[in-house]
């Protein structure tokens, strides 16, 4: 927090100029964390499809199946056995789980995912608070020009 | 004064070479760090398994079954390897940042040589 407030006091003592930069860059820095929450969000809904479809299976008694081929092409096939699923732990490594473990495996994701989400926002909300800040310096360093110059 | 001139737009270009090498190291030390997270995942998973558990690698196209004990010491040694990777591109860092120091400094001389 000590480096928040020295930039506050840093603010008001810098050229219009170079707070327009300092703005510029935490917009970015805004718009970067932004995608990266959405990237975030994303991801956890695609494990949530995982757990569904799992869970889709489980409840079903029927056996069959279409399988994809290509994205437009599918073939009717039969579940063997319905206990059994690889389940893509990273880097290309697959194991094989029962229903239950693999279910784990993604909540866990999931739950991980909500933490990072969750810090996220909470630094998305302190950069909004700059940005704030930024912006009534700037609009303050606009008045006393014009001021100055209504004065002159 | 035309040699001012000269040193100074050398220096400048140096300046933005070594920022744009900086960047790209910064960039290259953000991809490893996913890497090692990545690795980390699969090393954790791996502790909760044990020799019974089926085991595959994603090679291209196909599924390659794999030794418990063979994949667990291969994702260690990739994590040994990114961690080393990480502090020779960390210390590329520090040489980067330290060149950039200097260039600034020779900049902001230059600079005021050529304003008195």
């Amino acid at each position: 927090m000590a480096s928040e407030q020295t930039r506050k006091i840093d603010l008001t003592q810098l050229q219009p100029q170079q707070i327009l930069e300092i703005r510029k860059s935490t917009e970015q820095e805004i718009s970067h964390f932004t995608q990266s929450l959405q990237a975030l969000q994303s991801a956890q809904a695609k494990l949530r499809d995982c757990i569904t479809s799992i869970e889709g299976v489980e409840k079903s008694n029927k056996t069959e199946l279409l399988v994809p081929m290509t994205s437009s092409l599918y073939l009717p096939g039969k579940l063997v056995q319905k206990d059994e699923y690889l389940v893509d732990i990273g880097t290309g490594y697959y194991v094989g789980k029962s229903a239950n473990d693999a279910k784990v495996v993604y909540q866990k994701k999931i739950d991980k995912l909500d933490e990072d989400a969750k810090k996220l926002k909470d630094i998305l909300v302190q950069k909004n608070e700059i940005m704030n800040s930024i912006n009534i310096v700037l609009r303050n360093k606009v008045m006393e020009l014009e001021k100055a110059k209504t004065e002159e | 004064m035309s040699d001012l001139k000269s040193d100074f737009e050398k220096l400048s270009l140096d300046f933005n070479d070594q920022q744009n090498v900086l960047n790209d190291l910064l960039g290259a030390r953000s991809k490893l760090e996913t890497q090692l997270q990545e690795n980390k995942i699969v090393s954790d998973e791996f502790s909760l398994l044990n020799e019974e558990s089926k085991i595959f690698k994603l090679i291209g196209p196909v599924l390659m079954p794999q030794d418990y004990n063979e994949a667990k010491i291969n994702v260690e040694k990739r994590i040994e390897f990114i961690n080393s990777e990480i502090k020779r591109v960390e210390s590329k860092i520090e040489d980067e940042k330290s060149k950039i120091e200097s260039t600034r400094d020779k900049l902001l001389s230059v600079r005021s040589k050529m304003s008195s």
